[in-house]
């Protein structure tokens, strides 16, 4: 038991090497997904026509994706019309555009409940859509998304291990590449855990704390 | 409204070095050998250095080839798709030639004769006689391997193995492990890597089977770097630094 | 010349025709007060005026523009009418002054000092002054209300459109806006209310125009409407209103 415990510290460290890989690729895949998905819900609420089911589609046909099946579709399939696309960039694309049709309910889901009378009440100062977008709706609704969007981030993050499927060195690789030379697969599985864990913990409370400075008296964001 | 600026600021940053990390530094050629470094003796890692009897093959050839080398570390039933698509050059990964996969890929002269092996871990009762007695036990194997084809073909599809008798691993790792616990009885495995585990193991053979395959490098269908590649292992051959080799990793 | 023009406006919503011809116009100085029943496309009426609910056919001028028109610059023309909403619809992510600051900031280009000059300005006017630094969250129903008519005041419009304001507020706070109306009003500020307030209505307003079922009904001064309304429809309604609100008409 001790002799476990042991084994487990003492491997954490070369474990955590695929620490900032795994970061790099859940912050970029989140920035990814929040782009896309702000712009998807917004043609969802307000565009018009076309625009909107094409809209839709997306989120619809992106939500019902499995992240592997994508991850391999861009990174093996797109070679065949010519795209030859590295690894790290598959992932945060195939984590990102999946990413995006969740977030893009969130943050709907956030600009529905924010309800249309902010939007008239800019209209008619003369603010034009756009304006009143970006200076009432989208303050409003990034800070009603921050519970859902903090969730969405803890998600990808524990999806980021996908990498592993295109060759990517991180956390779980490093891991594997020690059982394989000292099979003792339990006690590194649980070091892994372990470090996922911790960052977990450190990226719940910097979004609680953001939270906590963009915070407005009557805005109750739920304890999540 | 600081926020929006560091917002676009995050955006910018983030286009950055997306676009960085994507853009190899495109100088000299290099060669990307795939493998699945989780295969000791032929390809594992310590530390960070890639070791084992393929990994040296590589880099030799790679010096003949007079260019850089890039190994990849990717799943074992990636190495294909990945050759197909254009990831890699070369994939050297105790990979048998097969009829089937020999559609997809081209392979390089044979440099390893390996056979298959039943394990079982040493304190089991079972015992084996003859192939055929397989046929009553969970046997585990590595996905995409000759091992888990023959078992397949000859016992599975001739329904002489239930289909959910041979479980399937994603590498030798979990299939000997859940040997281990006792979740399956035999795990069929390349004889070498058997070798290799049972020095980290409590496992036995149980039996060996004749199957004679051979290794061979995987490179993309009719790429212009094949005869090279093809010319250098042949001379490694020849001049018997590929037994070598072999012999320095496997006793 | 009347400040605003409205011509034979239809506006539906799918197979629901909320309005159904309604003309009107409004001089420059006049306080109108709408009246009806609920659901008779009162508020409909009012978001035509700024356009926040285009009418599907007619025209609608303000000052000679036509805002029906699909060449006008609306975000133009919004800036000269102000919006009361019922729910108050203040931002709330933003402290009271920066409610009153934002169009100046935004719309209209004043630098910050400019901005939250005029926004002071304001605050005053409806009696807000010590309060710039409160969030919508912190402030009373009256209090929203009346920072909501600062914001709108303080794009300096020619028109200023109530559309219920104190139907959302309690009892006891009902006052403090009508009373910013009342000043308003005194001052000489074109206004159109939609409200129950028949006392406000009274007191204050040139015309009642009463709609039901898309129309207008009647339309006439305070005096002649409550003491002697000529439409039978009116007459109910206005007992109606009498019994609920237990005023002598």
């Amino acid at each position: 038991m001790l002799d476990s415990a042991i084994y487990i510290l003492t491997n954490i460290p070369l474990l955590s090497k695929g620490i900032w890989i795994a970061v790099q690729i859940t912050v970029l895949s989140m920035l990814l997904g929040m782009v896309i998905g702000i712009a998807v819900a917004f043609l969802r609420i307000y565009g018009k026509g076309p625009l909107k089911k094409a809209v839709s589609l997306y989120e619809w046909v992106f939500r019902g994706i499995p992240q592997l099946v994508l991850l391999f579709l861009v990174y093996f399939g797109l070679p065949e019309i010519g795209l030859n696309i590295s690894p790290f960039l598959s992932v945060v694309i195939g984590l990102g555009l999946c990413s995006s049709a969740y977030q893009a309910q969130i943050f709907r889901g956030a600009i529905l409940s924010i309800g249309s009378e902010q939007m008239e009440a800019g209209l008619s100062l003369g603010m034009g859509k756009v304006k009143t977008l970006f200076f009432v709706i989208l303050p409003q609704a990034v800070r009603l998304s921050l519970p859902g969007f903090t969730n969405e981030f803890t998600i990808v993050l524990k999806d980021s291990p996908l990498a592993y499927a295109v060759g990517i060195a991180e956390i779980l690789k490093y891991g594997r590449d020690l059982i394989v030379s000292e099979f003792r697969p339990f006690e590194i599985y649980l070091a892994a855990a372990l470090i996922y864990f911790v960052l977990f913990e450190i990226f719940y409370y910097l979004f609680k704390f953001i939270a906590s400075r963009y915070k407005v008296p009557g805005y109750i964001i739920a304890e999540g | 409204m600081k926020q929006k600026y560091f917002v676009l600021f995050v955006l910018a940053l983030c286009v950055f070095i997306t676009v960085i990390s994507g853009c190899a530094k495109k100088t000299a050629p290099v060669l990307r050998i795939g493998t699945n470094a989780e295969y000791p003796p032929f390809e594992s890692k310590e530390g960070d250095s890639y070791v084992g009897v393929d990994m040296d093959l590589a880099r030799k050839i790679a010096e003949k080839l007079e260019m850089e080398f890039q190994i990849i570390d990717m799943d074992f039933d990636t190495l294909i798709p990945s050759l197909s698509s254009n990831k890699i050059d070369m994939a050297i990964s105790a990979i048998t030639i097969t009829e089937e996969r020999q559609r997809q890929v081209d392979f390089s002269e044979p440099y390893y004769v390996a056979n298959q092996v039943i394990i079982k871990k040493q304190d089991s009762p079972l015992t084996l006689e003859k192939v055929e007695d397989l046929a009553k036990y969970k046997v585990g194997s590595q996905n995409g391997t000759t091992g888990q084809i023959y078992l397949t073909e000859n016992f599975v599809d001739k329904n002489l193995m239930k289909k959910d008798a041979l479980k399937k691993y994603p590498t030798n790792i979990e299939a000997i492990t859940d040997l281990l616990n006792g979740n399956v009885d035999f795990v069929i495995i390349d004889d070498s890597a058997a070798q290799g585990y049972a020095k980290l193991k409590p496992i036995v053979t149980a039996l060996k089977i004749e199957t004679n395959e051979s290794y061979g490098i995987a490179m993309p269908k009719g790429s212009p770097l094949n005869a090279k590649i093809n010319a250098a292992l042949k001379d490694l051959m020849d001049s018997g630094e590929v037994i070598s080799i072999i012999q320095t990793h496997i006793k | 010349m009347p400040l605003v023009r409205i011509e034979n406006i239809t506006k539906s919503f799918g197979k629901h025709r909320v309005l159904d011809g309604v003309s009107f116009s409004i001089e420059a100085g006049a306080v109108k007060v709408i009246i009806g029943p609920s659901g008779t496309g009162k508020s409909t009426l009012l978001r035509c005026i700024n356009m926040l609910a285009p009418p599907d056919s007619g025209k609608i001028w303000l000052n000679d523009v036509e805002l029906t028109d699909k060449k006008t610059n609306l975000n133009l023309m919004r800036q000269k009418i102000g919006m009361v909403f019922q729910h108050f619809a203040l931002f709330k992510h933003l402290r009271a002054i920066d409610n009153v600051a934002l169009g100046l900031l935004r719309v209209k280009g004043l630098n910050r000092t400019d901005a939250y000059a005029v926004a002071r300005k304001n605050l005053l006017k409806v009696g807000m002054q010590d309060h710039g630094d409160k969030y919508p969250a912190q402030l009373s129903g009256g209090q929203q209300q009346r920072i909501g008519i600062a914001r709108a005041l303080a794009m300096d419009p020619l028109l200023m459109l109530f559309d219920e304001p104190t139907s959302a507020l309690d009892p006891e706070l009902i006052g403090e806006v009508l009373m910013v109306m009342q000043n308003l009003a005194k001052d000489g500020m074109t206004m159109v209310c939609v409200t129950h307030e028949m006392g406000f209505a009274k007191s204050v307003a040139n015309e009642i125009i009463f709609m039901e079922g898309g129309h207008i009904l009647e339309s006439a001064p305070p005096q002649v409407m409550f003491n002697n309304p000529q439409n039978e429809r009116t007459r109910s309604f206005l007992h109606k209103i009498a019994e609920l609100y237990g005023e002598s008409l």
